[in-house]
C-alpha cells in the first residue's frame, strides 16, 4: 500500500513538473520519469507485462521521439509567459482536487471495489500471445492505425513545408 | 321534348340575329320582335294543346312565361329606338328563349340549365356599358346559382327525384338553399348589390327586362314551386327563415333609397325592395294559407310594377333629357300620362293601391301583422321610405316650368302599354289559376293604412311647394353611416392587434435576442472559462445522477 | 467484430500510407482517396443487407452497418470536395489524414468492445487536431489545442471509466457488460455509476453543452472540408455513437427505460444543449459559428433521443445522425463555396447571394428547411420520431421545449437567409459565380438524398429502421 502511495503521488508531481516545465526537453525528460514510475505501480500490481512494455515503449522510444520533435521544433525556450501565470495555480487546484476526491470518492466507489468481480476465466487462463493475438486483434489494429495517425500529425503539425 | 318550342323560337331567332347582325342591323331588331312575339303565340299555343302534349306546364306556369314572353316584345320595341348593337338584340332573344325554357320545363334539372343561361345573357348585357358591373353581376349571380345547386343537390338527395315531386319532409337546408337561390335572382339580400351599380350605366330596355321583370318572374315562379310543389308541408324554420331574409332586405333597401334623387336609383332599389317585401309576406301568410292565385298574382304584379316603371322612368328620360329631380322639373305639366302612370307605380311599390283601396300588398301588411305584429314594421317601412323617396321626385315634377319636352315617341307607347298590366291589377283584378288569361274581381277590402297613405299623398301634393324644401333637404345615407361606424370598429380592432402583437411577437422575440446576447458574451474565446464550463457540467452531471441514484 | 469490418479499417489505412508517400503530388493522393472511399460506401451499402442476419448485443449489427455507411458517406463527400477546395501543397498528408480518420471512426463504430472503441477514438481524435490545425494558422491552432484539453479531459474520463469496468465485470467487451447487468439487477448501482461516467466523457467528446465551447472555434478556424467532417461525423461516432451504446446498456438496467437517473441527467444535457445551442445560434454574424452552434443544437436532439432508448427514440436518434450528417455536411460545403467565392462568411457582409450563386443557394436553403424541421425533408421525419418517443414517454414538457427549439431553428435559418442568400446583391459580390462543379457536386448529392430521403421516408423506415427496432424490442 504505501509502495503504491509512495508511486502515485511521485507520478502526480511529475505530471505537475511536465505540465508546467518551462522548457520541452525538461517536460520530456519528467515524462519519462512518469513512465517508469507507473511501470513500477505495474509491476508492483503483478502485471510484469505490462510493466516491461510500459518501460520499453512509453519511457524508452517515446522520450526519445520527444526529444527529437523538440530540437525540430527548436522553441523550447520561447514558453509563452502569459500561458505560464495561468499554471501557475495548477498545483493548488490539484491539491484541492484531491482532497475532493479523497472526501466524496469513498463512499462512491467502496461498493464497486467491494462487489469486484475476481478476473474472468477466459483470460487468465490465456498465454499473452494468445490474449494479444487471438481476444486482442481488432486492438492490435488500432495501434496499427494510431501509429499511422500519429506520424503523420507530427509531419502536418512539425514537418517541413508548411502553408502559411 | 314538345314542350320547348316556345322557347325554341327565340333561340332560333337569336342564333339567326347573331349570323346576320353585323351585315343586316335591322334584321336584328325584326328578329328580336319577331322572336318575343313567336315564343308568345307558342306559349298561348301551347295552353290550347295542353291536353296533348305531355308534361306541359301547368297554367300559372304558363301565365308567367306569357309575361316573360310580353316584356321581351316591349323591350325589344323599346330596344329599336335607341340600341343598334345587334348584341343587344342577341341577349334580348336568349333571355327570353332561356326564361320562358326555365318557367315552362318540368324538371329541376332542365330549370337549372336554364335558369343559369341567364347568367350569360347578364354578363353579355351589361358588357358594352361597365365590364366592372358586369363581371360584378355575374359572380353576385353566379353565387346565388351555386346556391339553388346546392339546394337542389340536397333535394335530390332525400327525393331522388329530379321532377317535380314533393317532398313532404324537414330537410330545412335543402328548403333553405332553393330558396336562398331563387332569391337570390330577384335580388334578395345579400344578393343585391349588383343592381344599383347596373342602374346606372344600363339602357332601360335591359333595366325594364332582366332586374324587374325576368328576374321577379322567374323567382316568383320557383318560389311558387318550392311552396306549393316541393314543400307542400314546409319545414319548421321556414317561415322564420323566409321572413328574416324578407325583412333585411326591405330595411336594407328602405334606408339606401332614401339617399338617391334620380330614378334610375330610385328604381333600382326599388327593385330589392319588391323582392324583399314578397318574400316577408310570403314567409308570414303561410300561417295562414298559402295558394297559387295569391303567388301568382302577387308576383305578376310586382313585375309589373317595375317594368312599367323602369320603361316610364325612360320615356320620361327621352323626353326631359335626364331622370334626376333637376332634369325632371314640371314634367307633369308638360306629360300628364306618364306623370299619372309614374304616381301609380310609386304607390304600388309603396304597397298603396289607388283605385283598389286595400289589395294585395295591404293585404301583406294583414298578413305580417297576423304572424307576428313586429313583422309588420316591414311592409310599413317599405312603404314610409318608398313614398318619401319616390314623393321627392313626384314633387319635382308637379313643379312650375318653362321647359318644352321632347316628344318621347315610340317609348312613350311602350311605356302606356306596359302600364296597362298595372293597371289590371290596381282596379282589383287577378288571374285565375286554372285558365289562361281569364281575370276575375278578387273583391275589394277597406282598411286604414291605405286611407292613410292616400290622405297623406293628397296633403303632400296640395301643400307641394311648402314640404318640398325639406323634403328635397333630407338626406340619410345609412351607407355613409355604416362605413363610419366600420372604421370606428377597425380602429379599435387595430388597437386590440398592436396589444396582441406586443405581446406575442415583441416580447418573447426581444427575450429570445436578449437571452441570446447575454449567452453569447459567456464565450469570449478564453479557454481557462471553456475548462471552467466543462468542470461545472461535470459537478451538475453528478448531481444530477447521484440525486437519483440514491 | 464482424470480420468484414476490417476492410473498412485496413484498406484506407493502406491507402493512407500509399498517399503519405505522395506528398506533394497534387492529383494522386485526391484521386486514391477519392476511389477508395467510395468503394468503401459501396462495399458498406452492399453488406448492410449481411449484417442484418447477424443479430448480437441488442442491434449493435445493424447500428455497426447503417454507421459505417454513414461514415463512408461523408467522408467520399468531404474527400471530393477537398480534391477542389483544399489548396495546400501538402496534399498527400491531408487525404492521408482523412484516410486514417475514417479508418478510425469505421473502427469506433464496429467495436465490440470499450477498449478497442477507446484506442479507435484516439485515433480520431489524434487526427483531428492535425486536420484541424493542418494549415498552421493562428487561429485553427488555438482551436485544435482548445479541442485538445477538452477532449483530453473527456479521454481520462473514459479510462478511468474502462478501468472501473475492467475492475467490476472483469472484462471490457459488451457481451460481458451485458452479463454483468443482467447478473446484478439487483444492484444496479454500480454499473450505473460506471456507465454514467462513461456518458459523461462521451458528452463532452460529442461537444453538448456545457462541454461545448470549443466546437464554435474549431470548426470557424479550421477549413470546410475540415468542418464538414468534424460536425458531420466524428463528433456523431466519438460521440452520439457511443452515447447511444451506453444508453441501450443503461436501459437494460433495472431501473428501467428513462428512470435511470444516468439517463435522464443525460436528458437534461440534452434539452440544454437543444435550447442553448438554438438562442446562441441566433446571435451569431458569422455563418460557420452559426453553424456550429446548430450542430451543438441538432446533437441534443440526438442524446435526447438516445438517452429516452425507447425502440422509437433510438430509431429517431439514428435517423437523425444520418440526417443531420448530409445537412450539416451540405452546410459546411456551401459555407466553404462562399468562402472560395467571396473570400468572407460574415453574413452582415453581403447580401443576395442567391443571385450569384443560385445553386449553392439553393442546396444550402434545402439543408436549412431540413434542420429545421419542414416537411417533406428528412429532417422533418426523424424529428417528429424523437418528439413523438418524447411524448410517448411521458415526457410532456421537453417535447414541447423540443418543439419550441425547431422554431427557434427556424428563426435564426432564416435570418441566415435572409442576411445572406436573399435580397438585392450588395456591392462587394458583383463578380461573384459558382465555384465549379467540384464543389457542387457533393452540394447536389446531399441534397438529393435529404429530399429523397423525405420523400421516400417510407423506404428508409422498412429497410433501415424498422429491422433496429425489431432487434431493440
Amino acid at each position: 500500500m504505501s509502495l503504491h502511495l509512495f508511486l502515485v503521488t511521485g507520478m502526480v508531481i511529475c505530471s505537475l513538473a511536465a505540465v508546467m516545465a518551462k522548457r520541452t526537453i525538461h517536460a520530456a525528460i519528467f515524462l519519462a520519469l512518469l513512465s517508469i514510475l507507473l511501470a513500477g505501480v505495474m509491476f508492483a500490481a503483478n502485471a510484469p507485462w505490462a510493466g516491461v512494455f510500459e518501460l520499453s515503449v512509453c519511457a524508452g522510444l517515446i522520450t526519445v521521439l520527444f526529444a527529437s520533435a523538440a530540437s525540430m521544433v527548436g522553441r523550447g525556450e520561447s514558453y509563452a509567459k502569459r500561458e505560464a501565470k495561468i499554471f501557475r495555480w495548477l498545483p493548488l487546484a490539484l491539491l484541492v482536487f484531491g482532497i475532493m476526491v479523497w472526501w466524496t470518492a469513498g463512499p462512491i466507489f467502496a461498493p464497486l471495489f467491494n462487489a469486484a468481480a475476481p478476473n474472468a476465466g477466459a483470460p487468465a487462463l490465456m498465454s499473452v500471445g494468445d490474449i494479444i493475438w487471438k481476444l486482442r486483434m481488432p486492438d492490435l489494429l488500432g495501434q496499427l492505425c494510431i501509429f499511422v495517425a500519429g506520424v503523420l500529425t507530427v509531419r502536418t503539425i512539425l514537418g517541413e513545408g508548411k502553408d502559411e | 321534348m314538345t314542350i320547348y318550342f316556345p322557347a325554341a323560337f327565340p333561340l332560333a331567332c337569336a342564333l339567326l340575329a347573331a349570323a346576320l347582325g353585323k351585315f343586316m342591323p335591322r334584321a336584328a331588331k325584326f328578329l328580336a320582335f319577331a322572336g318575343t312575339s313567336l315564343a308568345f303565340i307558342g306559349l298561348i299555343t301551347l295552353n290550347n294543346f295542353s291536353n296533348i302534349i305531355n308534361n306541359a306546364p301547368d297554367t300559372a306556369a304558363l301565365t308567367i312565361a306569357c309575361f316573360i314572353a310580353l316584356y321581351g316584345i316591349l323591350a325589344s320595341l323599346w330596344a329599336a329606338q335607341e340600341e343598334e348593337s345587334p348584341l343587344f338584340y342577341f341577349n334580348i332573344l336568349l333571355s327570353t328563349a332561356f326564361a320562358v325554357g326555365a318557367v315552362i320545363t318540368d324538371n329541376l334539372l332542365a330549370m337549372l340549365f336554364f335558369w343559369e343561361g341567364l347568367l350569360i345573357t347578364l354578363y353579355l348585357f351589361l358588357m358594352p356599358y361597365n365590364k366592372d358591373t358586369a363581371l360584378k353581376a355575374f359572380l353576385i349571380n353566379a353565387a346565388g346559382d351555386i346556391v339553388l345547386l346546392a339546394g337542389i343537390c340536397l333535394f335530390y338527395a332525400n327525393s331522388h327525384s329530379l321532377l317535380y315531386v314533393s317532398l313532404i319532409g324537414d330537410n330545412f337546408w335543402a328548403f333553405a338553399l332553393i330558396f336562398c337561390g331563387a332569391a337570390a335572382k330577384a335580388g334578395a339580400f345579400p344578393f343585391h348589390s349588383w343592381i344599383a351599380p347596373a342602374a346606372k350605366d344600363a339602357p332601360f330596355a335591359f333595366l325594364a327586362m332582366m332586374p324587374a321583370a325576368f328576374e321577379k318572374l322567374l323567382a316568383i315562379f320557383l318560389l311558387g314551386r318550392i311552396f306549393i310543389v316541393l314543400f307542400p308541408v314546409p319545414p319548421d324554420m321556414a317561415r322564420v327563415f323566409a321572413c328574416i331574409i324578407g325583412a333585411i332586405t326591405v330595411i336594407v333597401s328602405a334606408a339606401r333609397m332614401l339617399v338617391f334623387k334620380d330614378l334610375r336609383g330610385l328604381l333600382a332599389w326599388a327593385v330589392v325592395m319588391q323582392i324583399g317585401l314578397f318574400i316577408t309576406a310570403l314567409g308570414a301568410r303561410l300561417i295562414t294559407e298559402t295558394d297559387i292565385s295569391y303567388i301568382l298574382n302577387h308576383g305578376i304584379f310586382k313585375a309589373a310594377l317595375l317594368a312599367c316603371a323602369f320603361f316610364t322612368a325612360g320615356a320620361l328620360n327621352k323626353a326631359c333629357g335626364g331622370n334626376d329631380i333637376a332634369a325632371l322639373r314640371g314634367a307633369a305639366k308638360t306629360d300628364i300620362l306618364l306623370f299619372a302612370a309614374l304616381l301609380i307605380c310609386a304607390l304600388g311599390l309603396a304597397g298603396v293601391s289607388i283605385v283598389d283601396i286595400i289589395f294585395i300588398p295591404n293585404a301583406a301588411l294583414i298578413d305580417c301583422y297576423d304572424a307576428m305584429p313586429m313583422l309588420a314594421a316591414v311592409p310599413a317601412a317599405a312603404a314610409l321610405s318608398a313614398l318619401f323617396a319616390f314623393g321627392k321626385v313626384l314633387l319635382a315634377m308637379l313643379h312650375k316650368t318653362h321647359k318644352i319636352a321632347r316628344p318621347a315617341g315610340l317609348q312613350k307607347a311602350i311605356a302606356l302599354a306596359a302600364f296597362a298590366p298595372v293597371l289590371f291589377f290596381t282596379f282589383g283584378l287577378e288571374f285565375s289559376a286554372e285558365h289562361l288569361f281569364l281575370p276575375h274581381f278578387s273583391g275589394v277590402h277597406t282598411g286604414a293604412v291605405s286611407v292613410i297613405c292616400i290622405v297623406l299623398l293628397l296633403a303632400g301634393l296640395l301643400l307641394a311647394a311648402k314640404v318640398k324644401q325639406p323634403v328635397y333637404e333630407f338626406k340619410y345615407d345609412t351607407y355613409d353611416r355604416a362605413k363610419a361606424a366600420i372604421s370606428f370598429c377597425a380602429d379599435i380592432l387595430f388597437m386590440v392587434d398592436r396589444v396582441m402583437d406586443k405581446l406575442f411577437d415583441y416580447l418573447p422575440s426581444q427575450v429570445v435576442k436578449n437571452l441570446a446576447r447575454g449567452l453569447s458574451q459567456a464565450h469570449r474565446g478564453n479557454t481557462p472559462q471553456y475548462i471552467i464550463w466543462a468542470v461545472a457540467g461535470i459537478a451538475v452531471f453528478i448531481i444530477l445522477a447521484w440525486g437519483g441514484l440514491k | 467484430m464482424l470480420m468484414s469490418a476490417a476492410f473498412f479499417i485496413v484498406i484506407p489505412l493502406a491507402a493512407a500510407a500509399v498517399c503519405a508517400f505522395f506528398n506533394k503530388k497534387q492529383t494522386a493522393p485526391a484521386v486514391l482517396a477519392n476511389i477508395v472511399l467510395a468503394c468503401g460506401l459501396l462495399l458498406s451499402l452492399t453488406t448492410f443487407s449481411d449484417n442484418l442476419g447477424q443479430d448480437w448485443f441488442y442491434g449493435q449489427a445493424v447500428l455497426s452497418s447503417f454507421m459505417t455507411i454513414i461514415i463512408y458517406l461523408v467522408s467520399s463527400a468531404v474527400a471530393f470536395f477537398a480534391a477542389f477546395a483544399a489548396s495546400t501543397k501538402r496534399r498527400g498528408s491531408y487525404f492521408a489524414m482523412l484516410l486514417v480518420i475514417t479508418a478510425g471512426m469505421a473502427g469506433v463504430v464496429n467495436a465490440a468492445d470499450f477498449f478497442t472503441l477507446y484506442v479507435y477514438l484516439e485515433v480520431v481524435s489524434v487526427c483531428s487536431y492535425a486536420l484541424i490545425s493542418f494549415y498552421n494558422r493562428p487561429r485553427s491552432t488555438e482551436g485544435a489545442i482548445r479541442y485538445f484539453y477538452l477532449s483530453s479531459i473527456a479521454s481520462a474520463i473514459l479510462l478511468f471509466s474502462i478501468s472501473l469496468l475492467m475492475v467490476y465485470a472483469g472484462g471490457t467487451s459488451y457481451e460481458v457488460l451485458t452479463a454483468k447487468i443482467l447478473a446484478t439487477q439487483g444492484s444496479p448501482a454500480p454499473l450505473n455509476i460506471i456507465l454514467g461516467i462513461m456518458a459523461l466523457a462521451f458528452m463532452i467528446k460529442a461537444g453538448l453543452f456545457p462541454f461545448h465551447s470549443w466546437t464554435p472555434d474549431a470548426y470557424e478556424s479550421a477549413t470546410s472540408p475540415v468542418s464538414a467532417l468534424l460536425a458531420g461525423i466524428v463528433t456523431k461516432v466519438v460521440g452520439t455513437y457511443a452515447l447511444m451504446v451506453v444508453c441501450m446498456l443503461l436501459s437494460i438496467i433495472n431501473f428501467g427505460i428513462a428512470n435511470n437517473p444516468v439517463g435522464r441527467a443525460v436528458m437534461w444535457f440534452g434539452l440544454a444543449s437543444i435550447i442553448f445551442g438554438a438562442l446562441n445560434a441566433q446571435e451569431q454574424k458569422d455563418f460557420k459559428r452559426m453553424l456550429a452552434y446548430s450542430s451543438i443544437s441538432q446533437m441534443g436532439y440526438i442524446t435526447i433521443a438516445a438517452a429516452l432508448a425507447t425502440p422509437l427514440a433510438m430509431a429517431g436518434a439514428l435517423f437523425h445522425m444520418f440526417n443531420h450528417a448530409t445537412f450539416k455536411a451540405l452546410l459546411f460545403f456551401a459555407a466553404g463555396s462562399v468562402k472560395r467565392a467571396t473570400g468572407s462568411t460574415e453574413i452582415d457582409s453581403m447580401s443576395g447571394l442567391q443571385a450569384k450563386m443560385p445553386y449553392t443557394a439553393g442546396a444550402a436553403t434545402v439543408a436549412m428547411l431540413s434542420t429545421a424541421g419542414v416537411p417533406p425533408f428528412s429532417g422533418f421525419w426523424s424529428k417528429l420520431f424523437i418528439i413523438a418517443a418524447l411524448w410517448q414517454a411521458g415526457f410532456y414538457g421537453m417535447a414541447a421545449a423540443a418543439l419550441f427549439a425547431s422554431v427557434l431553428t427556424l428563426a435564426y435559418f432564416l435570418k441566415l437567409q435572409r442576411g445572406m442568400f436573399f435580397g438585392k446583391p450588395s456591392d462587394n459580390i458583383k463578380d461573384v459565380r459558382e465555384r465549379g462543379a467540384g464543389f457542387l457536386i457533393p452540394c447536389f448529392v446531399f441534397a438529393f438524398i435529404i429530399i429523397a430521403a423525405g420523400l421516400y421516408f417510407p423506404f428508409i423506415y422498412d429497410n433501415f429502421l424498422s429491422p433496429f427496432i425489431r432487434v431493440l424490442q
